[in-house]
């Protein structure tokens, strides 16, 4: 049997956890992702309602910030590729 | 490639705002590529506070728009497979140098690892393929660093990384 998920949501995710029991304080844990277009770590908020926008030039979960800068119309552009670009300038 | 700790003990945060220079050993690490053509891998951060009242710290991993240069040292960076054959060159590391780094402006908040240093702990692991990466040695893809934006808790901690 083939079992499709179809919620959207990232699979197979990064882990924060900040304790802060022995000050009187929270445990927090949470999953994360990377944005693959800027390489900052997405923590996510349990309680969010609003959808995660998946890019679909590199069909990877991105940021906010670049998923607003896609919306512009702008291309998808991973990390990968600018590192490559620069790798690609070491070696002209 | 072979995959590496590079930890400090017991620093003194001294609350930095991007752009700025930081402070010898006010800062818990800077890591950054052995030459102009290594890629390093990020995988895991882990920061224990060892304050003795509380100090909410708020740390941030990221890249720098100035790289650290020159009389380098502090902290400590060790393989961790036992049977690793060492590269013939490595990653630079280190909370002491004549030029400090800065943290970015605009790539310098990857991650941030808040927590209170009176026996808080904060730890990141990546998800396996989304590591955070660094090429090469200069700024602002060559080098990353996790400093205090604000607070001046004691944290000890590692960062494990791999050189590709």
């Amino acid at each position: 049997m083939t079992l499709l998920i179809t919620d959207g949501l990232p699979r197979g995710l990064g882990y924060l956890e900040v304790d802060n029991r022995a000050s009187g304080e929270r445990h927090f844990e949470a999953d994360t992702y990377t944005c693959t277009h800027c390489q900052r770590v997405v923590v996510m908020n349990p309680l969010r309602k609003r959808e995660r926008y998946k890019c679909g030039g590199c069909n990877h979960h991105i940021c906010d910030d670049c998923a607003a800068v896609r919306a512009t119309g702008a291309p998808c552009k991973t990390w990968a590729q600018k590192i490559d670009e620069v790798a690609s300038q070491n070696r002209s | 490639m072979a995959r590496y700790s590079v930890g400090f003990q017991s620093k003194t945060m001294t609350a930095v705002a991007d752009a700025n220079a930081m402070t010898d050993n006010g800062y818990a690490t800077f890591l950054q590529g052995g030459s102009a053509t290594m890629m390093l891998k990020v995988n895991e951060i882990y920061l224990g506070g060892e304050s003795a009242a509380s100090n909410p710290t708020t740390m941030a991993f990221g890249r720098d728009s100035t790289v650290a240069a020159t009389a380098i040292s502090g902290n400590f960076n060790a393989v961790l497979d036992a049977v690793t054959v060492a590269p013939g060159t490595v990653a630079v590391y280190g909370c002491v140098s004549t030029t400090k780094p800065q943290r970015s402006a605009t790539l310098g908040h990857l991650l941030q690892l808040s927590l209170n240093a009176y026996g808080g702990i904060a730890r990141w692991q990546a998800r396996y393929g989304e590591e955070i990466t660094t090429y090469g040695a200069s700024a602002s893809l060559g080098e990353v660093s996790l400093s205090s934006v604000t607070g001046t808790g004691i944290v000890s901690g590692h960062v494990i990384y791999e050189v590709v």
